[in-house]
């Protein structure tokens, strides 16, 4: 029995040392061949090469910050400003906090006169994380307070009840229920950014009505991010960050998040 | 061997349940057509039986009117595994006199069932009213002459073509349903090989096309001569007024059969038997072309006069219907409007009707859809969709429209006007800064933006976009921790509920030395121990009485039980005097008298624990 016991501790090790050496290989942390020469491509300013490349790792199932963000670099170099401010929208996803892809996207910004997204000062403490994170902040909040419910119970039910660390769960409990609210404010608040929508032409008119011949409400600049609020046949109703709405072709639009 | 011959009986009792089932479903129904004729014409009286292939009818005797037997028609059809099968019975009803006649109904033998029509009424007019052009043009063939089968029936010959349902008159673009048909008279030489498509030949007339799964096949028997009937429904349009002579044709091929020579012994039938005689004769393959008898029609131009301005060429009788969504809408948004306009005449000449005032709306051209509810599509419904988007947000309702028709049978037009649905138009939802166009920003730098390089580690692979909580396995792992918190919300619940309270802790107590007294009564029973039977025996309802009365089992005396209980407390008092005699007097209990005490005891046990 001692035998068996020994084996299976020895066994537990040797897989969890196996998983500990194989995660950098499940994490793709070296670049890829593909990745090397989408990169060389760009260094040599042939952005048309490189973008095939990245698009194909993209197509492959490789979707990674630093493979959205080359390609949104090498569209902006290209003058594919739609396309641009979406890769970079796409690695904020992975990635919310990284740096090089808000400075890209800031100069991006700058230099077409596209707006800056402004963020209320409510919700300012909400987009100092990702969506992810505030899911996980969440998950952990939620599961701390129902561990310190669970625990009380248990030690009251079973333990010497007497001796119960009451305040020790409760506060247990009141910190988890805070933190949980505001990973739920956290979430609510990134979630509405997923359903965002580039716009992928210059000068793309937002209409009065749903309709080709319709009269034009304002012109929107390729890049512009918008929130689509109803459809309508073949034209979305959406809202730019200026507030404006109006009516906008379907085809004119490609969301951060892709459908599938 | 037995397995063969159990599938034999399976598949030929599956093969007989289907006949089975027809004799259960039979129905008789009757229709008489048409229900209205001028004295010297005569209606059409069909009996379908439904579900067998024979029936026995008895028909009434009603004064003024005679009753012709004009054939009978039976289908077979299997489809999908379902049998279904249907004889119909046709009399040609002569009236004799004018009048309103009922005919009773009629009592029919199907399959040793007595089955009863439902009654019918047949009104004879003195005059022609009955058959208007404009009724013979709407809905049915005018009846048969005065022979016993119609005229175009063609008895002396093996093969003929009929087109039934053409009307007297009509009017210019009115649609009317005939029927394009050819017989073979079954016991000729000519056997169908393929079929073509019929056609109409007058080039005043307009026929619809014709797909090869709306021609039909069935048989008919026509003053005792049996035949196959192939037809085809199709709808007839006329085109330019004036008088005209109308057939159809039919093309098709045929087999002639060459006749054997008339002796049992045919060389050519292997078998010596009439039955497969047909199968080894020759065949010769003939292509022919059946042509029906001519009608005359006259083709009337519509009256001009009450013609509505809103007339666009619909003959025929309709009924429209509107609605709208949504029903409530902001100025500048959309808002879909449909128009379904239902019934049966000419829908193909049915465009979008007209608004008569669309003043504050911004109208969109209609599309439209048809759904025919026949196969000539004379019956069906028409639906317009049209956008329509509210300018101003003073408006009340929808623009109003209307849809005028000819109607041939009442020969007069008809504008009907839609009821409007009900739409509630709010302001705008834009402010007016909406209107003005964005602030035109400097042009973009055609290079040297100075951007962060590029990463030259790929990182971390994601297989897609979506964010974890677009995961089952996300809320799934929160479901489990919520399921832990509810869990702890039941431990709390039973904590507050059972160890803080003290009843409940004194009941269990109770309880607990109530079995454990039981089981030194019978451990005592056992040893056959006199002295630990009673006090076992004491202690048990001394527990008893004091979870009841919430005080302590030792303090309970024989007093306290006679002034709680009463005289209901008597054989509990003469138990513990019983048990007092054993402990403090010595005495002893037999076997059988323990028995009887521990059946007492556990009966008292009972009782109390009763009126707890």
């Amino acid at each position: 029995m001692k035998n068996l016991k020994s084996k299976l501790r020895q066994g537990g090790l040797i897989l969890a040392l196996l998983l500990l050496a194989s995660a950098p290989l499940m994490a793709g942390k070296p670049g890829t061949s593909d990745f090397d020469a989408a990169n060389q491509a760009y260094a040599a300013k042939k952005y048309d090469d490189a973008i095939r490349i990245y698009e194909n790792l993209l197509q492959d199932g490789s979707l990674s910050a630093s493979v959205f963000y080359n390609l949104g670099n090498a569209y902006y170099l290209k003058g594919e400003i739609g396309k641009a401010v979406l890769e970079y929208q796409r690695a904020l996803l992975l990635e919310p906090n990284a740096a090089d892809v808000a400075a890209n996207l800031a100069v991006l910004r700058q230099s077409r006169g596209l707006p800056e997204p402004v963020v209320p000062v409510w919700q300012k403490p909400f987009v100092a994380f990702g969506l992810n994170t505030w899911a996980w902040i969440g998950f952990a909040s939620l599961l701390a307070a129902m561990l310190g419910v669970f625990l009380r119970g248990a030690w009251l039910n079973f333990g010497e009840h007497e001796k119960c660390p009451t305040r020790l769960f409760h506060g247990m409990v009141a910190v988890s229920v805070l933190v949980l609210l505001l990973a739920g404010g956290g979430m609510m608040v990134q979630t509405q950014q997923l359903d965002q929508q580039v716009v992928m032409g210059e000068g793309t008119p937002l209409k009065v009505s749903p309709f080709a011949d319709a009269g034009d409400v304002a012109s929107l600049k390729e890049g512009d991010l918008v929130k689509p609020l109803k459809h309508y046949n073949e034209f979305v109703y959406v809202k730019n960050p200026a507030g404006q709405k109006g009516w906008i072709p379907l085809a004119k639009l490609k969301p951060v998040l892709p459908a599938s | 061997m037995k397995r063969n011959l159990f599938k034999t009986l399976t598949v030929m009792l599956l093969g007989l349940a289907p006949l089975a089932a027809l004799a259960a479903d039979a129905n008789v129904q009757a229709n008489l057509s048409p229900d209205a004729i001028s004295l010297g014409q005569s209606a059409v009286l069909k009996l379908v039986i439904n579900g067998s292939r024979s029936a026995n009818p008895a028909l009434p005797q009603v004064d003024g009117l005679e009753f012709e037997n004009a054939g009978q028609s039976s289908q077979f059809s299997w489809v999908n595994g379902s049998m279904s099968s249907n004889v119909t019975l046709i009399y040609r009803v002569v009236p004799t006199k004018e009048g309103s006649f009922t005919i009773p109904p009629i009592s029919c033998q199907v399959d040793g069932k007595n089955l009863q029509t439902q009654p019918l009424t047949l009104k004879v007019l003195k005059d022609n009213s009955a058959a208007s052009p404009a009724q013979a043009g709407g809905t049915g063939s005018s009846a048969p002459s005065s022979a016993t089968v119609p005229a175009d029936i063609e008895k002396n010959k093996s093969i003929f073509g009929r087109i039934t349902g053409v009307p007297d008159k009509m009017y210019v673009g009115q649609v009317v349903p005939v029927t394009i048909s050819f017989y073979i008279n079954r016991n000729s030489n000519l056997q169908i090989n393929q079929v073509g498509m019929p056609s109409i030949k007058n080039d005043s007339f307009a026929s619809s096309t014709l797909k090869p799964n709306q021609i039909r096949q069935s048989e008919q028997v026509v003053d005792g001569v049996p035949y196959i009937v192939v037809s085809a429904a199709v709808s007839l349009t006329a085109i330019k007024e004036g008088q005209f002579d109308l057939n159809a044709q039919w093309p098709l091929s045929i087999y002639v059969v060459e006749s054997d020579s008339g002796q049992d012994g045919d060389n050519n039938d292997p078998f010596n038997d009439p039955f497969f005689r047909g199968f080894f004769r020759r065949r010769v393959e003939k292509s022919v072309t059946v042509n029906s008898r001519n009608h005359t029609v006259g083709v009337l131009a519509l009256p001009e006069e009450g013609r509505p301005t809103s007339f666009a060429g619909a003959i025929g009788r309709f009924s429209a219907k509107l609605s709208a969504d949504p029903l409530q809408v902001h100025v500048g948004d959309p808002l879909t409007m449909k128009l379904e306009i239902q019934g049966s005449g000419n829908f193909d000449r049915i465009s979008a009707p007209a608004f008569a005032d669309s003043k504050g709306w911004k109208v969109y051209p209609a599309s439209n859809h048809f759904e025919p509810s026949d196969s000539t599509g004379i019956e069906g419904a028409k639906t317009f969709t049209q956008a329509l988007i509210p300018q101003d947000g003073q408006l009340n309702s929808l623009p109003a429209l209307e849809f005028s028709y000819f109607d041939p049978q009442a020969v007069q037009y008809v504008t009907l006007h839609p009821e409007l649905p009900r739409v509630a138009i709010l302001p705008a939802e834009q402010d007016k800064s909406l209107a003005q166009q964005t602030p035109v920003h400097p042009a973009p730098e055609n290079n040297g933006p100075v951007l962060a390089p590029i990463r030259l580690e790929e990182g971390a692979l994601r297989a897609n976009l979506l964010p974890v909580t677009g995961r089952a396995w996300y809320w799934v792992a929160n479901s489990g921790s919520l399921l832990i918190g509810l869990a702890g919300f039941f431990l709390l619940r039973r904590y507050r509920k059972q160890v803080l309270n003290t009843d409940y802790q004194q009941n269990k107590r109770m309880g607990r030395n109530i079995v454990h007294s039981l089981q030194a009564l019978d451990s005592a029973l056992a040893n056959e121990d006199s002295a630990a039977f009673a006090e076992a025996a004491s202690r048990a309802l001394r527990e008893r009485l004091a979870g009841l009365w919430k005080v302590r089992a030792e303090s309970i005396t024989t007093a306290d039980v006679r002034a709680r209980l009463g005289a209901n407390g008597e054989p509990i008092v003469a138990l513990f005097e019983t048990a007092d005699a054993v402990t403090y007097a010595g005495r002893r209990f037999s076997r059988d008298e323990m028995f009887d005490l521990r059946q007492r005891i556990t009966e008292q046990l009972r009782q109390l624990e009763a009126k707890a």
